[in-house]
């Protein structure tokens, strides 16, 4: 293989590799900002909603009929 | 569920979380270890699904009711929309990196075909110089690195250029050197360092009967005669393994057996690194320089047994002569002498005499005052110009007396250096002979001269009278009778003072006759000097006024000498003092009487005596050059010179300014005669 063929080689796979990763990790931490968003609305809900609930909520839910679709 | 958040809530049946028996919806898309974590923490807890529910994204809020029981509030959503905007977001950002891929290989591609190009030339010029194609032009330009190369790269093309010449060069010598080798008359061999003969010349064929092939891969010994023993080629192989040369003679064998004596060189070849690679031995067949040498070896012994015998008859004749024969150095060192001359110069033995240095033999001075050293130096310089020469030189004895010899100089070199060879003959009786001969010459041009005067005054100082004479005789006999008395005593009184002149002239011959013959007599008697003195100036000079002034009044003092010697003293300084002087001038007769001396001076105005004729004053018929036509013998002083040494006494002659003083001084006392020693 001649030096200018090493040269193409090496120098392709380092920015080959430098995108890859850059690729990488830009979608990971894209995923990781919209699932940390997800998740803080999920417990936002949540906690509003479990504070709504009534005080014998648990005492009357012993099947799926136990809550009206209205309630 | 779509992009709904649905909710749920969920007590077990048995109220006892501890029984895990939870509602299905929590055990179909959450977490199965979810609930434990949520209720040991107490805390919400996140997870995801991905199931019959579908994709989608869960929290579980643990908490407890008013009974204090336990349960677990959770919520879900789905999380497809979110992949969807995710996988969005990869493919872009996949279509951005390979679009910087494509930009990134360009790049990659062109920095490698500048990085590269430089060197793939440089390696094609490298390719052209392995081919042998030297002088290919390097360019300059590229990375520092690549232009350092290229240098280098140049460099090494004219070191290669330079080391291809100088090995061409060298080539050229080797190939006339081996040409050399090859033609060479002497027998040349070359052995490894193990002694293995490596390469042969045709000489050595030629001389030994072994080809090369016979001999190449063979040790030298298969030349060996046996006539050197073991130690002979120890000391050889030590020699040469130190490095050193080795030369000298050997007796070899030929193929054929016979012998043979040659010079040997062997000069050992080494490396660059300073080590033995080979031997190199040149050898030269010296059958006939051995004989010719054992040849002139033979004439020199029999030359040298000529040498000897003529040194011993050199030696004989040298101890024999009877002149002595001294050779020397340049600087006057004796280096050899003779039995003769040990004599000559009265040393006890022949060591005695070499040992003395320069000088030694010679006094300080020489007769011409110069001082030996000089002298020599100047024989030796006249020495170097003619070879040999003649000299007469006073030499010293071992006593301290001088001698006078006549040495016949030789000059020669011995191996270079200058060696004097002189024969020496005392010539001191030759010189005594000399000196008499010297002596009577003298005498007899002494007497020619006397003889000479004398017959210049006698035909003045005796014709003149005799002519007066003759003419008053003649005068007398033709006109005796007719001349008048006066005139004829007249006449007869010039012939009186004539034959008086000739009576004087003839005593003072006799005198000075008798005076040469020591037969002059000497009567000293005691006399009234006064008296004496009067009577003499008055026989001078009779007729009045005196001229002569005497500066002596004592008339009772007697003195005792010879009255008539120094008389004819007084009497001669009288008489010249008025002849010489003008007329009328005063002569003074001055007397000085000492204890045991008489000094009688005559002082006059005379004309003097001329100081180079001062010196003949008192020689017999020596008269002055200024003295004119005034009469004289020229024999008045001498003979007063002899009867003043008669008494002892001497002559003096003193210039004046406008005269001169003659006076005698004699020994002699008042009360009687006191002659000198």
């Amino acid at each position: 293989m001649t030096i200018r063929n090493k040269l193409i080689l090496s120098i392709g796979s380092i920015v080959i590799a430098i995108i890859a990763v850059y690729t990488g990790a830009s979608y990971l931490a894209q995923r990781h900002l919209l699932l940390q968003a997800l998740d803080e609305k999920l417990l936002c809900s949540v906690e509003n909603l479990q504070g709504g609930l009534p005080v014998d909520y648990h005492d009357r839910i012993v099947n799926s009929g136990s809550v009206s679709p209205e309630e | 569920m779509g992009d709904q958040v649905v909710f749920t809530t969920a007590t077990s049946p048995s109220k006892d979380v501890a029984k895990r028996d939870y509602a299905p919806f929590f055990s179909a898309h959450a977490d199965p270890h979810a609930f434990d974590k949520a209720f040991e923490t107490m805390k919400p807890v996140f997870g995801s699904f991905q199931n019959e529910w579908g994709h989608g994204r869960m929290v579980l809020l643990p908490g407890r009711d008013r009974a204090g029981r336990a349960y677990c509030f959770g919520a879900s959503v789905s999380v497809d929309a979110i992949e969807a905007e995710l996988n969005k977001t990869l493919r872009h950002s996949i279509y951005l990196g390979m679009g910087f891929l494509l930009i990134g290989m360009l790049v990659s591609f062109l920095v490698s075909n500048t990085l590269a190009q430089p060197i793939v030339r440089l390696t094609g010029i490298a390719d052209e110089i392995a081919r042998g194609k030297m002088g290919q032009p390097i360019g300059t330009k590229g990375p520092a690195e690549i232009l350092s190369l290229g240098r280098s790269l140049a460099a090494m093309d004219r070191s290669i250029r330079q080391t291809i010449g100088e090995l061409e060069s060298d080539r050229e010598k080797l190939r006339l050197l081996s040409g050399a080798l090859e033609a060479a008359a002497n027998a040349v061999f070359i052995t490894d360092k193990e002694g293995m003969i490596v390469w042969v010349n045709t000489a050595f064929t030629t001389f030994t009967g072994y080809s090369a092939t016979e001999a190449i891969g063979k040790r030298p010994n298969l030349l060996r005669s046996g006539k050197q023993d073991h130690e002979f080629y120890k000391k050889l192989w030590e020699t040469i393994l130190n490095g050193e040369v080795w030369c000298s003679e050997i007796i070899n064998r030929r193929k054929e057996g016979s012998l043979y004596p040659e010079e040997i060189t062997i000069t050992p070849m080494k490396d660059s690194r300073g080590e033995i690679t080979h031997f190199i031995a040149v050898t030269q067949d010296i059958t006939e320089r051995k004989q010719a040498r054992e040849t002139l070896e033979q004439r020199v012994a029999e030359r040298t047994e000529e040498l000897r015998r003529s040194e011993e008859q050199y030696r004989m004749l040298f101890e024999a002569s009877r002149d002595a024969i001294i050779t020397t150095d340049s600087e006057g060192n004796s280096l050899d002498c003779n039995r003769a001359a040990v004599e000559m110069f009265g040393f006890a033995d022949k060591r005695t005499l070499l040992a003395l240095g320069p000088g030694g033999l010679s006094p300080e001075f020489q007769p011409d005052g110069r001082t030996s050293r000089e002298a020599f130096a100047e024989v030796l310089s006249q020495l170097r110009d003619k070879g040999s020469l003649f000299v007469e030189w006073q030499h010293q004895r071992a006593d301290g007396t001088s001698f006078p010899v006549e040495v016949a100089l030789s000059l020669f070199h011995v191996a270079g250096q200058p060696i004097l060879h002189g024969m020496l003959r005392d010539i001191t009786e030759r010189k005594r002979a000399e000196a008499v001969v010297l002596q009577n010459m003298a005498r007899a041009e002494e007497l020619a001269r006397l003889k000479s005067r004398f017959v210049s005054m006698a035909s003045h100082e005796l014709r003149t009278p005799l002519a007066n004479i003759m003419l008053a005789c003649e005068l007398l006999k033709n006109f005796g009778n007719e001349i008048p008395a006066e005139r004829s005593r007249s006449v007869l009184s010039g012939l009186v003072t004539g034959v008086s002149s000739m009576v004087r002239t003839l005593d003072d011959l006799l005198l000075a006759g008798k005076i040469e013959e020591g037969k002059l007599p000497f009567t000293p008697v005691p006399f009234a000097l006064l008296d004496f003195l009067d009577r003499r100036c008055k026989e001078v000079q009779p007729e009045l006024p005196s001229r002569i002034e005497i500066a002596f009044h004592d008339a009772g003092l007697n003195v005792a000498a010879d009255e008539r010697l120094l008389g004819h003293i007084l009497q001669n300084f009288l008489e010249n003092a008025l002849k010489y002087s003008p007329a009328g001038t005063k002569v003074e007769l001055g007397v000085e009487v000492g204890a045991d001396s008489l000094t009688l001076s005559v002082l006059d105005r005379g004309i003097g005596v001329p100081e180079a004729e001062r010196k003949f004053l008192f020689e017999a018929f020596s008269r002055a050059s200024n003295v004119g036509d005034k009469p004289g013998s020229g024999l008045g002083l001498f003979i007063a010179q002899k009867c003043a040494q008669a008494h002892g006494g001497r002559l003096r002659y003193t210039p004046q300014p406008d005269g001169s003083i003659f006076a005698v001084t004699i020994p002699a006392t008042t009360t009687g005669w006191a002659p000198a020693h």
